[in-house]
This record gives structure tokens, C-alpha cells and sequence, in this order.
């Protein structure tokens, strides 16, 4: 299936289950996410896999987290009932890079029956500050 | 399980309030319903690392513990102006995360180390008042 870039101001989001966020030990109230978050694994050859945000509020109703959320469950992907989903803007997925001295690619990267599929490509396959970087740039979207 | 198993090993030496709470975390964070299926399953020589780590800081605070997508326990301090992550590895390695705002902008590092270098390193690196 065709991929393009996406544009600068568009969005792609990422949910993040519950054991990869980080919580007040006592009241387990939502303090953030983990720093690797955006870390691919070896075997993700074609980028980190994300969902174009606003292709997903295209084929889906309610919020923005109803419809990432919708997005990923009709992907056959598992959401749990605490997970958030991560938000970011493609030009400070760029910024970030910019900064790092790394060159960044987000594409849409549809799938058979996933058509909001998005690719973050050439990211380091290692914990950096880039990742670092790209956590603090994310808006958190919850239920 | 394998984690309660070992959890029950290090117990005894913390406080019944410490045990109680992580206990609790461990139980979160194993919830079926909540678990990302695309991780790997917790690993246990990681987390007899995060048990050990958690001794010898005795942190006063009590960390954050959540698993990274190998199955890696990684305990975390967030404050208003930096956040500290320990990644508990095998073999009793460590890996120290930060961010940290200051006046002049935003730091952020990455060390590995052996676990005893790790209270040291904290110091050295002025993160230890973090966990505190």
C-alpha cells in the first residue's frame, strides 16, 4: 500500500498499557510514561508502529482517545482499561530529531484492514536522549 | 508468580508498609486484562537486580516500578524538576535515566553500571536527593 509522509502538523499517537507508565506507588494516580516508550525492538524493521491521529478521528466518532482507542482495537491490538495513549506532533517528532542530529521519517504506512497505520522510521533501536526527548514532547490523552 | 516468589525471598528485610506496597504494584502490574501482549514476560534475573537495588537505596521515597518492553523492572522517582528511572538488568546491571529542568534547560543522561556503583553514581551525577 502506498506510504507518504505525513505532514508537519498532523499527529500520531501510541498506547501505552498500564505496566509501561509510571504511577504514585501509594495512590497509583498517573505520573507519566516511561523514557522508552518510543524505542523500537530489533524486529521492528519497518519503524516504530504508530496510528495517523487524524485519519483515525476521520473513521471514528468521540474523543480523540475514543478514537485512537477504536482505531487500535479494530487493529486487533489489546487496550487495557488503564492504558493512555501518547500524542505527538510531527514536527516535534522532527524538532527533537533536528536537535539529536538524527534525520526522522513519519509516514503513513497502511495495513491490510489497519488504514491509519504510521511509521516512525530510523529510530535508534537503543535508549537515547532522543527518546527521551520525544516523551517530553507527548501529549497524554486519557479516557 | 516467579516475581512473588522471589519478592517473598526479600521481604523479610523491608518494612511490612514497603512490602505491602510493592506487593501491591507487582499485582498491577501483572493484571491479565492489563498487560501489553507485544512484551516479553517479566525477567526474573532483572527483577532479583530491582529487589537488590531497592535494599541497598532504601530510598525514603518509594519508587515507581513498571516493566519496559523486554520485561525489565525499571523503578522511577518523578519530581517536579526531574525524573530519575533505574532499569534493573541481569547480571546485577543497572541503567540510570534522567531528566532533570534547570534554569539553563533541560538535561537528560543515560549510565550503565554495575549495581553496588549505582548510590556512588547518584551522588556524583546529584541525583541521589531525587529517590529521597
Amino acid at each position: 500500500m502506498a506510504q507518504k509522509p505525513l505532514r508537519e502538523e498532523h499527529h500520531v499517537v501510541r498506547d501505552v498499557p498500564y505496566s509501561r507508565q509510571l504511577r504514585d506507588p501509594e495512590t497509583d494516580e498517573f505520573q507519566g510514561i516511561l523514557p522508552d516508550v518510543f524505542v523500537p525492538r530489533p524486529v521492528d524493521s519497518d519503524g516504530l508502529s504508530t496510528a495517523w491521529l487524524e485519519c483515525c478521528t476521520e473513521a471514528h466518532t468521540g474523543s480523540e482517545f475514543e478514537s485512537a482507542r477504536a482505531t487500535f482495537i479494530a487493529a486487533n491490538r489489546k487496550v487495557g482499561g488503564k492504558a493512555v495513549i501518547a500524542k505527538i506532533q510531527v514536527g516535534r517528532i522532527n524538532e527533537a530529531a533536528a536537535q539529536s542530529g538524527r534525520r526522522l521519517r513519519v509516514v503513513s504506512a497502511p495495513l491490510p484492514g489497519y488504514s491509519c497505520h504510521a511509521s516512525i522510521r530510523r529510530l535508534p533501536t537503543e535508549l537515547d536522549e532522543l527518546h527521551q526527548a520525544l516523551v517530553s514532547a507527548v501529549e497524554i490523552l486519557t479516557p | 508468580m516467579h516475581l512473588k516468589v522471589s519478592f517473598a525471598g526479600f521481604a523479610m528485610h523491608l518494612s511490612p508498609r514497603r512490602r505491602e506496597v510493592i506487593f501491591r504494584q507487582i499485582d498491577s502490574l501483572l493484571d491479565e486484562d492489563e498487560w501489553d501482549s507485544a512484551a516479553r514476560i517479566p525477567n526474573q534475573d532483572a527483577f532479583r537486580t530491582a529487589l537488590r537495588l531497592i535494599l541497598l537505596l532504601a530510598s525514603a521515597r518509594y519508587p515507581s516500578l513498571a516493566f519496559d518492553q523486554d520485561g525489565h523492572p525499571v523503578l522511577s522517582w518523578v519530581g517536579d524538576n526531574c525524573k530519575l528511572h533505574l532499569y534493573a538488568l541481569p547480571r546485577d546491571m543497572v541503567r540510570i535515566v534522567f531528566e532533570r529542568h534547570r534554569v539553563d534547560g533541560v538535561e537528560r543522561g543515560i549510565v550503565s553500571l554495575p549495581l553496588e556503583r549505582v548510590p556512588d553514581r547518584l551522588q556524583g551525577l546529584d541525583l541521589a536527593a531525587a529517590t529521597t
